[in-house]
């Protein structure tokens, strides 16, 4: 059915954040401009609420809506396509954009009119690349998010924050123009800009660069490395953000174009068969690499980044497979780590506001002080690490589920991965909450109400996700991906087994014995470390970084370039012989071409 | 050799001093001498042999086909293409004066050094 | 009155330009209000023109290939609104320049009329007088602010500019000598016979009037003058090199390409080669060498030649797709690098200083212009939903339609490196103001300085318009369109 209600919902946040720069700037105080933003997000959340329950009634109902507006706009109309997959991601994106921004009043005090337009806008231009029902569409709000989101790491302008903001939007437009190139690629093959496109196209570079300009958005292994620079740079509730929706956008792109060619139970092409391996390895690669690099972090918002990495490996895992379970466990999976990340990025920054430190050597004992923000943060980290009752627990049991039949890799990665997880964060809750009580942390209270209202609500759905992870599954993941494969199904995946069971054992035993073993080597650990092997470790991740080769090869260009400005002469007799020289190789070329 | 060569040649000529000199001065004579270059180049496509000043009388040759007159247009143009290039060097000499005073120095390798 | 039109848009700078010589008080009021009258002027007849009725004008009422004629089409009123509507707002942006004497107005009006004959003249020969005419204009205004340097640039650029403008009247005259007549039509009807009876002649014009309009826009390895004369220039000047003065060479180009050398498929199409080559060149060149500048105006103007190259592989594609995503960016790329230029002169006089490195803390001083730059920087960089992006696609897709789908990796890749000296110079607008800066900061680091107002708005109106083209490119594309109807009717099939 055709329907205004996608574009409104892109349409009133971009609109409102214009309001807020033309009409709020420069003409009240502080407060006023923040008595003033409330109002707004106030109406935003009303409105999104409306529009999206309207929205997912009629497709609960089972429509999809089509709306397509103003055909001469950039630059070839608008045009929406809301499904199942979309509406869902909307959804849990307006969710955690409402706590961010609830989180944000008492968090943010400066540039607040700058902060809020931009985090306007980023929730207009989400909606908007979810909603596109073509890839020129896709592709102009995905740069709208990226550029948005670069002034909102760099809001604290320091120059760390301005390193890191500037690695991430080189390496992000790069990946858009990856994906530009494909897109365009597509158009001038199949005439037109629809989404059907990278599957009917029979070259094969289409997707493979499609898919690793999504890889660059989604921080996969080995072109994550913006992201531990950028997530820790950006302010707490940006990084939230960041972490909980922006870098699933490469997840939903992948999904949405990806997907439907990565199948292993048609007829298998050889090129499917690659792009699959291809998906595959990069989220197993990734789940391990990611989980390896948190172990060695002592600062709490970069050891979160790197899990970030790791949970997106298992959300690729999930939807390199290409089959139903496997793709709902994925989505499922992203679903929940929005929730989860999201929160434990909330948690570390109401430890930062109550401290204002962020180091693991610096903090410690906190629990006495700041009970409500030690509980939902432990909740956020069984969550993440598959602790059942929690969603992090139903999903990985879903993709634990969907691995079975292919091999036994693959469970190894998964196990390791969970088990290092585990280890991981009782190496952050321990030293962040427990432990001795330093001098300096004597002072710490637990932030305002409106600071820990967004994380107990988070914490809540974190459960609720996980207790009825039945219901869930069957009644919204399924039909977020009936769209993708047909017909509609019922997973039949039990939760409460003994292999459920097991696994969870296995992980929280293993993951105590890998972080007793590894803090007593100095694998991990503080950051002033007596064992000599420690910082050993330090100094391969250092110099193995891929990072590292990112960076010498910019450097390079950039002296290539310098040469080039250097050999570049001031003097006009020089370019005055250039003039003549293409003078003469005009003519001579001409003649020969055409005499 | 035709005049349209010769012409062609002086170009060059010019051309050379232009490229060649580092003297300012001497940049501006090529110049010059590149602009010349071009009005014959333009008058000798004019030119037809044993041709007549185009200048109609009353009661003289004007009506007999026979006669031949010089292309008059390229004579046209050229008186105003030598005004252009006077003003061009009279704009270039100015400059250089300017530029002695402040540099002094006329040498253009020199000159690029300077910040 | 009607009928006269051409010539009166021509004529009403260029008497304002000796009117402001009389006058000290009248000036700004005098040039604004010739500018306004042309704009008029023009507006009256453009539904018609647009509407494909081609207005000719015979100048002292002397008919075809005799006399000198002034045709308005499509083409040249694309090119003379550019022309018209950002001499307007350069005008007005130098208001506020209260040490710019009445030789300035004189020679910025002389310039702007100049452009307008170059546009609108049939005429080949006349076009080269308005050209010199234009240049010596520029030449002056360059050198305008007296110091060395400026003095420098402007003297490199009036030796290449000379030669280049000679290289030119040579072309002029091997395409007189050869058709007898110097009207840009006939010289076209003419062309097929002259080209089959002496191919080497018209070999030789083409490549003649090509190096010299080469020189003109920049091309590389043609481009020797353009970092000093765009940088060191004041900056309104700057913004008229780059956004105005720059384009009028590729108004010739394209000209001279699509309606004089069109007549032979296969000269046409390794013209186009040669085009395509050298913009690819261009572009890398100027985007190459923009990453590593450290003077804020140089690094714009190494921009200058990365953009142009866009439009020189655009103009080379040459399929209908191709010219419209050119002459679209030429459209785009003024708007854009008028507003860079006119924020480079706002941040360079608050800051003291051109380097990059000192206009840190930028935002907290000017957020409204800031905002300018950065816009109008994302259009350059070609991020949509801004001006660039669209015309960097259309050309895009032009180039795979036709098979070159190396050109395109060749702009995206040169659209990386534009992101990354675009976003050098925006993280340090933004980053904390230096302890030992000169920037004044007033209070608590708030808004200290709302900007002059004649130098502000027209940075806002060309803002709104990149936003506005980038929104809806089909504005600048329905300008566009009836332009290339017009240069592929002449291509011969």
């Amino acid at each position: 059915m055709n329907s205004n209600l996608p574009l409104l919902t892109v349409i009133i946040p971009l609109f409102l954040s214009l309001t807020v720069v033309l009409f709020v700037r420069g003409r009240f105080n502080q407060a006023q401009q923040l008595r003033l933003i409330l109002v707004i997000i106030f109406l935003v959340a009303i409105a999104m609420a409306c529009l999206l329950g309207l929205m997912l009634f009629e497709i609960l109902k089972g429509n999809t809506i089509y709306g397509v507006f103003l055909p001469q706009v950039a630059p070839f109309g608008l045009r929406f396509q809301v499904d199942g997959l979309s509406i869902i991601i909307a959804i849990v994106s307006f969710l955690l954009w409402l706590a961010v921004s609830i989180y944000s009043i008492s968090y943010i005090k400066t540039d607040l009119v700058r902060y809020y337009s931009l985090l306007l806008i980023i929730l207009g231009s989400v909606q908007g690349t979810v909603f596109a029902k073509d890839l020129i569409n896709f592709y102009v709000f995905l740069e709208m998010t990226a550029v948005a989101t670069y002034f909102l790491i760099i809001h604290k302008k320091t120059v760390v924050a301005l390193q890191a903001g500037y690695k991430y939007i080189l390496m992000t437009l790069i990946g858009a123009f990856l994906i530009l190139l494909s897109i365009i690629l597509i158009y001038v093959e199949t005439g037109s800009y629809e989404m059907t496109g990278v599957n009917k196209s029979g070259v094969p570079i289409v997707p493979i660069l499609f898919l690793v300009g999504c890889f660059i958005k989604a921080g996969i292994v080995p072109l994550h490395t913006w992201l531990p620079d950028a997530h820790p740079a950006a302010p707490s509730p940006v990084s939230a953000f960041l972490s909980g929706m922006m870098i699933k956008i490469g997840a939903y792109g992948i999904i949405r174009f990806i997907f439907p060619m990565l199948n292993f139970d048609l007829p298998a092409t050889n090129f499917g068969e690659l792009l699959n391996i291809l998906v595959i390895s990069a989220g197993a690669v990734s789940m391990l690499i990611g989980v390896l690099l948190a172990l060695v972090q002592t600062d709490v918002k970069r050891l979160l980044a790197y899990h970030s990495i790791s949970q997106m490996g298992y959300i690729l895992l999930g939807i390199g497979l290409g089959t139903e379970l496997g793709l709902a466990g994925g989505l499922y999976h992203l679903v929940n780590h929005a929730l989860f990340k999201g929160l434990l990025f909330l948690c570390m920054g109401a430890v930062i506001y109550s401290t204002g430190m962020r180091k693991l050597d610096d903090l410690g004992g906190l629990w006495k002080r700041i009970p409500i923000t030690t509980s939902t943060c432990i909740i956020a980290a069984l969550a993440i690490s598959g602790i059942p009752p929690f969603n992090g627990f139903a999903s990985k049991t879903v993709l634990t589920e969907a691995i079975a039949n292919f091999g036994f890799v693959l469970k190894f990665v998964m196990m390791v991965t969970a088990a290092l997880t585990f280890a991981s964060f009782l190496k952050l809750i321990g030293y962040t909450f427990f432990g001795e009580s330093k001098k300096q942390l004597i002072a710490a209270k637990e932030a305002p109400i409106l600071i820990l209202l967004p994380m107990i609500v988070l914490a809540i759905l974190c459960v609720f996700l996980g207790i009825y992870a039945k219901f869930v599954l069957n009644s919204f993941i399924t039909f977020a991906i009936a769209g993708l494969v047909q017909p509609r199904l019922i997973l039949k995946v039990e939760f409460w087994t003994q292999g459920t069971a097991l696994d969870t054992l296995f992980i929280v035993t293993s993951g105590f014995v890998a972080y007793i073993t590894a803090s007593k080597l100095g694998l991990i650990g503080r950051e002033k470390k007596e064992f000599k092997i420690g910082s050993f470790m330090a100094k391969l991740v250092k110099y193995l970084s891929i990072d590292r080769i990112y960076c010498n090869i910019a450097i390079l260009a950039d002296k290539l370039c310098k040469k080039l400005d250097s050999v570049h002469s001031q003097d006009l007799n020089i370019h005055l012989s250039w003039v003549i020289l293409t003078l003469i190789t005009l003519f001579v070329t001409l003649f020969f071409v055409i005499v | 050799m035709n005049p349209v060569n010769i012409s062609l040649l002086v170009c060059m000529i010019g051309l050379y001093g232009v490229m060649s000199k580092n003297n300012l001065i001497k940049k501006i004579m090529g110049l010059t001498i590149m602009n010349g270059s071009i009005v014959l180049f333009f008058i000798s496509i004019g030119y037809r042999k044993g041709g007549l000043a185009p200048i109609l009388e009353k009661g003289t040759t004007g009506g007999n086909p026979t006669t031949i007159f010089v292309d008059p247009l390229p004579q046209a143009l050229m008186l105003t293409a030598i005004v252009i290039g006077i003003s061009v060097t009279a704009l270039a000499l100015a400059l250089i004066v300017k530029i002695y005073s402040k540099y002094k120095t006329l040498d253009i390798q020199q000159l690029s050094k300077e910040r | 009155m009607v009928v006269h039109i051409p010539i009166l848009i021509i004529i009403s700078p260029l008497l304002a330009a000796f009117l402001v010589l009389l006058t000290r008080k009248y000036k700004i009021i005098l040039s604004i209000a010739s500018l306004i009258a042309s704009i008029v002027f023009i507006s009256i007849q453009s539904s018609r023109i647009l509407y494909g009725d081609k207005i000719t004008y015979h100048l002292g009422g002397w008919q075809g290939p005799l006399g000198i004629n002034l045709v308005v089409d499509e083409l040249s009123l694309f090119f003379s609104l550019i022309v018209l509507g950002l001499g307007l707002l350069i005008v007005v942006y130098s208001i506020p320049e209260r040490h710019y004497g009445r030789t300035y107005y004189f020679l910025l009006l002389i310039s702007l009329s100049s452009m307008i004959g170059v546009i609108y003249t049939a005429d080949i020969f006349n076009m080269y007088v308005f050209y010199e005419l234009l240049s010596l204009a520029m030449y002056l205004l360059i050198a305008y602010p007296k110091t060395g340097v400026t003095l420098r640039a402007s003297f490199n650029y009036l030796i290449m500019g000379g030669v280049g403008l000679s290289f030119f009247l040579l072309g002029v005259g091997f395409l007189y000598a050869m058709t007898g007549t110097l009207d840009i039509f006939h010289i076209a009807e003419k062309m097929s016979v002259a080209f089959n009876s002496n191919t080497r002649m018209v070999l030789m014009s083409f490549v003649l009037i090509a190096t010299g309009m080469g020189i003109k826009i920049a091309m590389f390895p043609l481009h020797g003058w353009l970092p000093d004369a765009h940088s060191m220039a004041p900056s309104p000047i700057s913004a008229l090199l780059s956004g105005v003065t720059v384009k009028i060479g590729i108004y010739v180009l394209i000209r001279v390409t699509y309606s004089i050398f069109s007549a032979e498929t296969f000269f046409t199409i390794s013209s186009h080669a040669i085009l395509m080559v050298l913009g690819a060149g261009t572009l890398l060149f100027g985007a190459s060498m923009a990453l590593v500048q450290t003077d804020l105006k140089r690094l714009l103007a190494y921009s200058t030649i990365n953009q142009l190259g866009i439009v020189l592989i655009g103009l080379g594609i040459g399929t209908e797709l191709g010219l419209i995503g050119a002459l679209f960016h030429v459209l785009n790329h003024a708007i854009m690098k008028s507003t860079l230029f006119f924020c480079a002169g706002i941040m360079i006089a608050e800051a003291g200083t051109r380097e990059i490195k000192g206009l840190s803390g930028f935002n907290r001083q000017q957020p409204a212009i800031t905002f300018a730059f950065v816009i109008a920087s994302l259009g350059m960089i070609g991020i949509p939903p801004i001006n660039g992006f669209a015309s960097k696609l259309l050309i895009c897709l032009a180039a795979i339609e036709a098979g070159y789908t190396v050109l395109v990796v060749i702009i995206l890749v040169a659209s990386a490196i534009s992101a990354a000296y675009y976003f050098r110079v925006i993280q340090v607008l933004f980053s904390s103001p230096l302890e030992h800066s000169p920037i004044p900061t007033h209070g608590e680091g708030q808004v200290v300085h709302r900007g002059n107002f004649f130098r502000a708005w027209p940075i806002y109106i060309l803002t709104a318009g990149c936003l506005l083209l980038g929104l809806i490119p089909a504005l600048g594309i329905s300008l566009v369109k009836p332009a290339v109807g017009l240069l592929l009717s002449h291509v011969v099939p």
